[in-house]
């Protein structure tokens, strides 16, 4: 598309001319013929336009098909998993995809399920005695670094 | 001019868009599909891509639902994403080659389709020859509007086949109100050569 055919002269008695024939004036209006005046060529055009846009006004509405709906819905449905009409979408009052959903859910119940555990207080174990370790031998490790007097 | 009732209406469907309903979207789609699906295949020129594309309109509007702010009425906002998918294919076709001129469906000789013809050309016609010179007419103008500039064909099919205001015309194609005015002067002008054109060669 040029640009410059938007701007100028041209393009105001253009717009100009697609009011006056839009506002339902006919061709011969006065003010349509002082807008010709200035550009003789136009008056061919405009008349082109006015059969154009009669053209298209008897151009009726293409229907879709009649499954239309029911293909949408499956589309949606491949593209999306279905998970937009999920129905835990919206009790917590903002959305929230069912896989971060579950990601939440499950560190919810872990750190309950820790916390719990955290919190038991535990039964007496049986009493057991600790094992003695054997005493250290009085002189010098024989492998120690120690010199000998 | 929406009435008050039509807004609020307008307003509880949204916010069932947005709340994910499914109901909700069954609306959107069974209310708009008829507008929709006309802008794609005035624009396209083929049922099968037309067809495509509306479906790919009423994914997105329902995925960007929570970009609306309901500063335009909703039926405007789903033109828009219409047209910007409609262009956005017409690019890919144009890398590949297609013309939609040369793509319409011809009607076949004895075929006829009374739902699909328009106001003028056969709607209170009731014989089949009739019909079918009506979806032949039907035809030739899909033609001629196939093989003029597609930013020409945009506003054609906004304002002359859907009717739409200028301001709503302006608010879809992001251009000036003058500018839209301009344009559609050549626009419907190039339009009436390429059908006269097409009359010629018959």
């Amino acid at each position: 598309m040029n640009e410059t055919f938007d701007t100028g002269e041209h393009a105001q008695r253009s717009a100009r001319l697609t009011e006056l024939l839009d506002a339902g004036h006919t061709p011969t209006a006065a003010e349509i013929e002082a807008l010709l005046a200035a550009d003789p060529e136009a008056r061919q055009a405009l008349e082109d336009a006015r059969r154009a846009r009669d053209l298209l006004a008897d151009l009726g509405q293409k229907a879709p098909p009649p499954d239309f709906l029911r293909k949408v819905q499956r589309r949606l449905g491949r593209r999306t998993g279905g998970r937009f009409f999920h129905p835990l979408a919206t009790p917590v009052g903002f959305r929230m995809s069912v896989e971060v959903f579950s990601v939440v859910a499950i560190v919810v119940i872990a750190a309950c399920w820790f916390f719990l555990e955290a919190a038991r207080p535990r039964a007496p174990g049986p009493l057991i005695e600790e094992p003695t370790l054997p005493a250290a031998p009085s002189s010098a490790a024989p492998f120690s670094d120690e010199k000998p007097q | 001019m929406l009435e008050e009732g039509s807004v609020l209406n307008e307003k509880r469907l949204v916010r069932g868009l947005q709340n994910r309903e499914e109901a909700a979207f069954n609306v959107l789609v069974v209310n708009y599909q008829g507008q929709i699906y006309n802008v794609c295949y005035r624009m396209l020129s083929n049922s099968a891509e037309a067809e495509d594309i509306a479906q790919d309109v009423f994914i997105k509007a329902f995925q960007a639902i929570d970009s609306f702010r309901g500063e335009s009425a909703l039926g405007t906002w789903l033109y828009r994403i219409a047209v910007n998918l409609c262009k956005n294919r017409l690019k890919y076709l144009g890398r590949r080659h297609y013309r939609t001129s040369q793509v319409i469906e011809d009607v076949p000789e004895g075929a006829f389709a009374p739902e699909s013809v328009g106001r003028a050309t056969g709607e209170a016609m009731g014989r089949p020859d009739e019909i079918l010179e009506g979806n032949r007419a039907e035809s030739r103008i899909q033609r001629a509007l196939a093989q003029i500039d597609e930013a020409f064909r945009e506003l054609l099919v906004l304002r002359d086949i859907q009717g739409l205001s200028y301001a709503e015309v302006v608010e879809i194609t992001g251009l000036a109100e003058g500018t839209v005015k301009s344009r559609l002067h050549r626009a419907r002008a190039a339009l009436q050569r390429a059908y006269e054109a097409q009359e010629d060669q018959r």
